[in-house]
C-alpha cells in the first residue's frame, strides 16, 4: 500500500469517527498552545528584562569615559574614574580597531539651560540647568535608549530632541502621561562666560518628539551630535577659560559607547580599553546574574511544558488505542485481504501524524494569540508605570519547533497503538467472523 | 432499492477479467490446532486430513466450536498451522511468514465473511478497490476493475453507496466482488449466508457459485445450513477434530 493510499484510508477512518479525532486534536492543541504561549511569553519576558537592564541598547554594550581607570576597574560593572583622559580621534580609532569590538558610537555632552514651555498644565516651570547628550541617531540601535513615548529625533535633526523621565519630574508630568510633553517646544541655551563676568547663552529652540529612558550619559535632553558639539564649542570658548565651571573637560568626545561582539567578549574588550587607559562601565555582571535566574525560570517553564506534552501524548495514545479497539475488525479484514503489518502501521501513523499536525498548527496559532493577550495586559500595566511596552513576537523557530514537536509527539504516541494494531493476529482481529 | 440478481444466468462472469486456468488444489495432512483456555488445552483440529481438487466446491459443516472457522483460517493463511502439512495451490503454508503470508492471502485467497467485512467508511466501489490497492494496482486500473466486478455481481448502480445504505444481500455481493478482485485461486466463504434471509441466501449462493465456477476457482464454504451445504460437490462434517465425508441423501 502506498503512502498516498495509507493517507486516504487514515483520512476516511478519522472522518468516520470525527468525535474521537476532534477530541484528540483538542488535546494536542491545548498542549501546543500552552507550550507556544510559555515559550513566547518567556522569550518576551527575557527580552524585556534584558532590555530594561541594557536600556534598549545592546547587551554587550560598554560605556567608555574620558577618564583614566581607577584600580579595580576590570572587576567592577561601574566606571571607576581617575584623572581626566581625553578621547580624541586617535583614541576612538584605536578602540574601534580592538579585537572583539563590533561598533563604537561617540557621545558628546554639553551643559545647557532649559526653558520649558508655558503650557496649560499648571504652574510655570522655571528654567533649569541640564546636560544635553548628543548622539548620532542613525546609530541609535547601538545605544542604550528605550523609547517610552513619541518618537526618537530624526538623524541629523538640530531641532528635535527627546527628554527623559527626569525632565518629566522637573516639569511636573507623571510617567503615565509622558506623551503629554511630546510636541512641546523648549528653549535650550548653551552657557558662555565672558570676560565682563557675564554669562550669556547660545539659544536654540527644539521640539520634544519623544520621551526616553537612556543610559548613555547623565542628562535629561537627548539630541543630535552636531547640536551638542556646537553647544560644547560655544561653552568651551569661554573668554575666561572657565569651561571647567560647567563641568566640561577639553576632550573632543565626552565618551564612547562600545559594543562588543557578544556577551562573552565584553570582559576582554573592557580589559583592553582599561589597558589603553580609559574608565569603562558595563552591566555584564548583572546580565550574567540575570541569565542564571533565567535558567531557573526556563527549567520551571520547561517542566510545565513537558507535563503538557505528556498529557497530550497520553491523549493521542489513548485516542489511537481506542481507534485500534474500535477498528479491530477492520484491521482483521485488511489483513485477510492481504495487508502487510507495515500497511497497518502506516495507516495508524498517518492518522497520528495528521492529528499532531492539525493540533500543532492550531495550537501554535492559539498559543501566539494567548501570548498576545497576555502581552496586551502587561503593556497596559507597563504604560501606567511609565515604562516601555513589550512587543510579543513569535519567532519562526518557535512555531516550527512547536509544530514539529507536536507531530513527533503524535508519532511517538501513535507508535504503540500502530504496533499493537499491526501485531494483531488476523484471525483474532476478525473476532466473531 | 436493491438490485439482486435473479439467477446465476444473469452473472456476467467473463466481464471481470481474464479467467484462471484452474483453481488451487488443497492438501491438508495431519493438521492439529489447539487453543489454550482457562480450563486447559482445547484441541479443535486433531490430525485432520483434507483433499480438494483444483476448481472443487466443498462444504464444511459441523456444530458450533467444532473448528470449521479455524480450519478455514488456516487454509486462508490467517492462522499458521500448529502441526501438520497444509498445501494450497503449491504453497506450503508452514513455510510462509510475514509478508509472504500476506502476499499469499492477497493473491491466492479470497475471503467472504458472514459479517461481510466491509469497511464502513468506504463506498462499495472503494471496498472492492481496497483489495487491489493492497496488491499495488494503479488507481485507474483499480477503478476500472472494481466497476467490472460490481457489474459482474449486479451492483453497478450501488457502487457509490456506503455499506450502511446497502441490504444484507448487497453487502455480501460487494464482499464477493472484493474477494474476486485479485483473481484468487481459492475462495473461502465463512457462513456467507448466515446473516441473510432465504431469498438473499439463494441469490448470493447462485452468484458465488457462478462467479467462482466461471473463474475456475476452488470454493470452500463453511455453513451450518444443510441446504447450503447440499449445493456443494463435496461435503464434509467436522467433528472431533477430523472431517467425516457426507454423502448426498
Amino acid at each position: 500500500m502506498s503512502w498516498r493510499d495509507a493517507i486516504d484510508l487514515a483520512g476516511r477512518g478519522m472522518l468516520r469517527g470525527p468525535g474521537r479525532a476532534v477530541l484528540t486534536v483538542i488535546a494536542v492543541t491545548l498542549a501546543t498552545t500552552l507550550l507556544t504561549g510559555l515559550l513566547t511569553i518567556a522569550r518576551t519576558g527575557e527580552t524585556r528584562v534584558l532590555d530594561e537592564i541594557a536600556k534598549g541598547g545592546p547587551l554587550a554594550g560598554i560605556k567608555v569615559e574620558a577618564a583614566q581607570p581607577a584600580p579595580g576597574q576590570v572587576d567592577s560593572d561601574t566606571a571607576l574614574s581617575g584623572e581626566p583622559h581625553e578621547i580624541d580621534e586617535r583614541a576612538r580609532r584605536r578602540i574601534t580597531s580592538l579585537p572583539g569590538v563590533a561598533s563604537v558610537v561617540p557621545i558628546v555632552v554639553a551643559p545647557v539651560f532649559v526653558v520649558p514651555p508655558t503650557t496649560g498644565r499648571g504652574a510655570t516651570v522655571p528654567s533649569f540647568g541640564e546636560t544635553y547628550v548628543g548622539v548620532d541617531f542613525a546609530r541609535v540601535d547601538k545605544l542604550p535608549v528605550s523609547l517610552l513615548a513619541g518618537a526618537l529625533p530624526a538623524p541629523g535633526s538640530r531641532t528635535e530632541v527627546a527628554v527623559t523621565q527626569g525632565y518629566l519630574e522637573r516639569v511636573g508630568v507623571t510617567k503615565a502621561k509622558a506623551a503629554d510633553v511630546v510636541g512641546d517646544e523648549v528653549e535650550l541655551g548653551a552657557p558662555r562666560r565672558f570676560e565682563d563676568g557675564q554669562t550669556r547663552g547660545r539659544w536654540t529652540r527644539s521640539t520634544i518628539v519623544g520621551v526616553v529612558a537612556q543610559e548613555i550619559d547623565s542628562g535629561q535632553v537627548l539630541g543630535s551630535l552636531d547640536q551638542a558639539r556646537l553647544a560644547r564649542e560655544w561653552t568651551v570658548a569661554s573668554d575666561t577659560g572657565d569651561a571647567g565651571r560647567f563641568a566640561l573637560s577639553s576632550s573632543p568626545y565626552s565618551g564612547l559607547f562600545v559594543v562588543a561582539k557578544g556577551l562573552d567578549r565584553v570582559a576582554s574588550v573592557r580589559a583592553q580599553i582599561t589597558g589603553i587607559g580609559f574608565a569603562t562601565s558595563s552591566p555584564e555582571s548583572l546580565i550574567t546574574e540575570f541569565q542564571r535566574y533565567r535558567r531557573v525560570v526556563e527549567i520551571v517553564l520547561g517542566g510545565i511544558g513537558v507535563i503538557a506534552l505528556v498529557i497530550a501524548a497520553l491523549g493521542i495514545c489513548n485516542a489511537l488505542l481506542a481507534a485500534v479497539r474500535e477498528r479491530t475488525r477492520e484491521i482483521g479484514v485488511l489483513k485477510a485481504i492481504g495487508a502487510r503489518d507495515r500497511d497497518v502501521v502506516h495507516v495508524f501513523l498517518v492518522e497520528a501524524t495528521a492529528l499532531g499536525l492539525v493540533g500543532g498548527v492550531i495550537g501554535a496559532a492559539s498559543g501566539w494569540a494567548v501570548a498576545r493577550a497576555v502581552g496586551a495586559v502587561v503593556n497596559r500595566y507597563l504604560t501606567t508605570e511609565g515604562l516601555a511596552g513589550v512587543t510579543v513576537g513569535l519567532p519562526a523557530s518557535v512555531v516550527v519547533a512547536c509544530v514539529v514537536g507536536a507531530v513527533v509527539l503524535a508519532l511517538l504516541a501513535g507508535a504503540v497503538p500502530a504496533a499493537r494494531a499491526a501485531r494483531l493476529p488476523a484471525r483474532e482481529a476478525l473476532g466473531d467472523q | 432499492m436493491t438490485t439482486e440478481p435473479t439467477s446465476s444466468a444473469t452473472v456476467r462472469a467473463s466481464g471481470a477479467g481474464p479467467l484462471r486456468a484452474s483453481g488451487a488444489a488443497v492438501e491438508v495432512r495431519g493438521l492439529v490446532h489447539r487453543f489454550e483456555t482457562p480450563d486447559g488445552t482445547l484441541t479443535v483440529l486433531d490430525g485432520l486430513d483434507l483433499s480438494v481438487a483444483a476448481g472443487g466446491y466443498v462444504a464444511l459443516s459441523g456444530r458450533s466450536g467444532a473448528g470449521k472457522s479455524t480450519l478455514l483460517s488456516v487454509l486462508g493463511g490467517l492462522e499458521r498451522p500448529q502441526r501438520g502439512q497444509v498445501d494450497v495451490g503449491g504453497h506450503d503454508l508452514d513455510a510462509l511468514h510475514g509478508d509472504e503470508m500476506a502476499a499469499f492471502r492477497r493473491t491466492t485467497v479470497g475471503f467472504v465473511f458472514q459479517h461481510f467485512g466491509l469497511l464502513g467508511a468506504l463506498t462499495a466501489s472503494e471496498n472492492v478497490e481496497l483489495a487491489l490497492t493492497l496488491a499495488g494496482a494503479r488507481r485507474d486500473r483499480r477503478r476500472e476493475r472494481a466497476a467490472e466486478l460490481l457489474d459482474a455481481v449486479g451492483l453497478t448502480g450501488r457502487a457509490r453507496h456506503r455499506p450502511l445504505a446497502l441490504s444484507g444481500g448487497e453487502l455480501q455481493r460487494v464482499a464477493i466482488a472484493r474477494a474476486l478482485a485479485n483473481e484468487p485461486r481459492l475462495v473461502l466463504a465463512d457462513e456467507p449466508t448466515g446473516n441473510l434471509d432465504e431469498d438473499s441466501t439463494e441469490r448470493v449462493l447462485d452468484l458465488l457459485e457462478a462467479v467462482t465456477a466461471a473463474r475456475g476457482c476452488t470454493l470452500i464454504v463453511v455453513t451450518h445450513n444443510r441446504a447450503v451445504a447440499a449445493r456443494a460437490h463435496v461435503r464434509h462434517r467436522l467433528d472431533g477434530g477430523i472431517l467425516h465425508p457426507e454423502v448426498s441423501a
